[in-house]
């Protein structure tokens, strides 16, 4: 009986959990992936179902008879890895900073820490409160008008460079 | 099978409180902080082996996808046994040092983003203008009336900032920050001829979002009424934000190609 209760109790845990946080993570991680995914058009070379003729043998590109509708360059392929796909790397860079920066958003960087009231008591935590989490948005408040501020003034203090 | 798993989340929080204790809702946070890192440790380590994958050869990134979809699931569920001292060590560290790098990258293109707006609009009227005459105006009036709107917004954000988190130094310092920074932007942006008023009042704007965000996460009760509330909206805010800065980021990437391509 005691078993019972004990995996009870954890499915409940488990469903507080998922209620709190992992399902924005779920949502952020799907989204992301249907993002990469939508960058990369189809594969010319891939049979689609509804137009796969059975009547033709499944024989090798290069022998197979030319039918039907030109409509993509052979070298489609080529083109993407020459291109667009030099970039894809990066953007999967982008995604693990991504993921590290949900982990830490939602985590308060990873300090446990309470509130606390005016006596100095410790009162209901937050798990999104802290000093440390404050500073680091501070900072960032302060990076993001600095930034801007240098595109402001960086071709007026420096008029022979040249800023794409 | 539930022993080990209690015993994988749950490990090293006692030093935070105990279940049943004075302290129990730090150690539930502990817990829940568990629950975060499993999920977002496999999405890293996924991405990374991706990331390798794909500068080897870039096809890769657009083939498997049920069986990518069936490894990331099956590696959160592995996950779910390995106790909690493998993840609160190095990762954790790293967790820390990405998220800063990508605050950083987000802001760069939210800035690019701005510009680009303001950009595209002058373009449209001047398309405009040069069909009909006259007739550009009102995509200038739209950025006008853009501009103010968001500067409305700042305004009122930082007067009701004033009204409801004043009360302790750092965060009158951080709200008076805001508003200096506003205004220095704005100055330094009419006196020149770089940039456009469009910019300037989105980065205001963002800029006292950000102003809200510091303020709600100041544990001192006296200056923090938003204190022991979940704070749901503001993390949304905050997603909502990383999702169209990721998608703004995955266009742009692509789009820059494809341009640079055909002209």
């Amino acid at each position: 009986m005691s078993i019972i209760c004990f995996t009870g109790s954890i499915v409940v845990e488990c469903v507080v959990i998922i209620r709190h946080s992992d399902l924005f993570i779920f949502c952020l991680f799907f989204l992301s992936i249907e993002t990469t995914r939508s960058l990369t058009p189809a594969d010319p070379n891939r049979p689609d179902a509804s137009t796969l003729n059975l009547d033709i043998p499944f024989i090798n590109d290069e022998d197979r008879p030319t039918t039907g509708l030109v409509m993509h360059s052979a070298d489609d392929e080529e083109n993407f890895n020459r291109n667009a796909g030099s970039t894809i790397w990066k953007l999967n860079i982008v995604l693990i900073l991504i993921s590290c920066w949900v982990a830490a958003s939602l985590t308060g960087w990873g300090f446990i820490s309470g509130g606390i009231n005016s006596s100095g008591e410790h009162t209901a935590a937050n798990p999104l409160v802290g000093k440390f989490n404050m500073a680091m948005i501070a900072v960032s408040q302060n990076v993001a008008v600095l930034l801007y501020m240098w595109t402001l003034l960086a071709p007026r203090l420096f008029p022979d460079r040249e800023f794409a | 099978m539930g022993k080990q798993f209690f015993k994988a989340w749950t490990e090293g929080c006692d030093r935070y409180g105990e279940l049943d204790g004075d302290r129990a809702d730090l150690y539930q946070q502990c817990v829940q902080n568990s629950g975060v890192y499993r999920p977002t440790f496999v999405a890293s380590v996924f991405f990374a082996f991706s990331a390798i994958a794909t500068s080897m050869n870039p096809s890769i990134n657009r083939e498997i996808w049920p069986q990518k979809y069936a490894a990331y699931l099956i590696g959160v569920f592995i996950c779910m046994f390995i106790p909690n001292p493998v993840f609160t060590g190095f990762y954790l560290l790293l967790v820390r040092i990405c998220a800063m790098l990508f605050i950083v990258i987000q802001q760069v293109i939210l800035i690019d983003m701005a510009y680009n707006w303001n950009e595209s609009w002058v373009e449209k009227s001047n398309e405009c203008e040069s069909r009909e005459w006259g007739s550009g105006k009102k995509w200038l009036q739209a950025i006008i009336a853009s501009s103010v709107l968001f500067y409305i917004s700042s305004l009122v954000g930082i007067i009701l900032l004033y009204k409801h988190f004043s009360g302790c130094g750092s965060n009158e310092f951080v709200i008076t920050l805001t508003w200096i920074g506003i205004v220095a932007m704005t100055g330094v942006q009419l006196s020149g001829e770089e940039g456009s008023l469009l910019t300037t009042a989105v980065i205001s704007a963002y800029s006292t979002y950000i102003a809200y965000a510091t303020v709600s996460k100041n544990p001192n009760a006296v200056c923090n009424p938003t204190l022991g509330n979940e704070d749901i909206w503001g993390i949304a805010v905050g997603l909502t934000l990383t999702l169209i800065s990721l998608s703004w980021c995955g266009w742009s990437f692509t789009a820059q190609e494809r341009l640079s391509e055909g002209g």
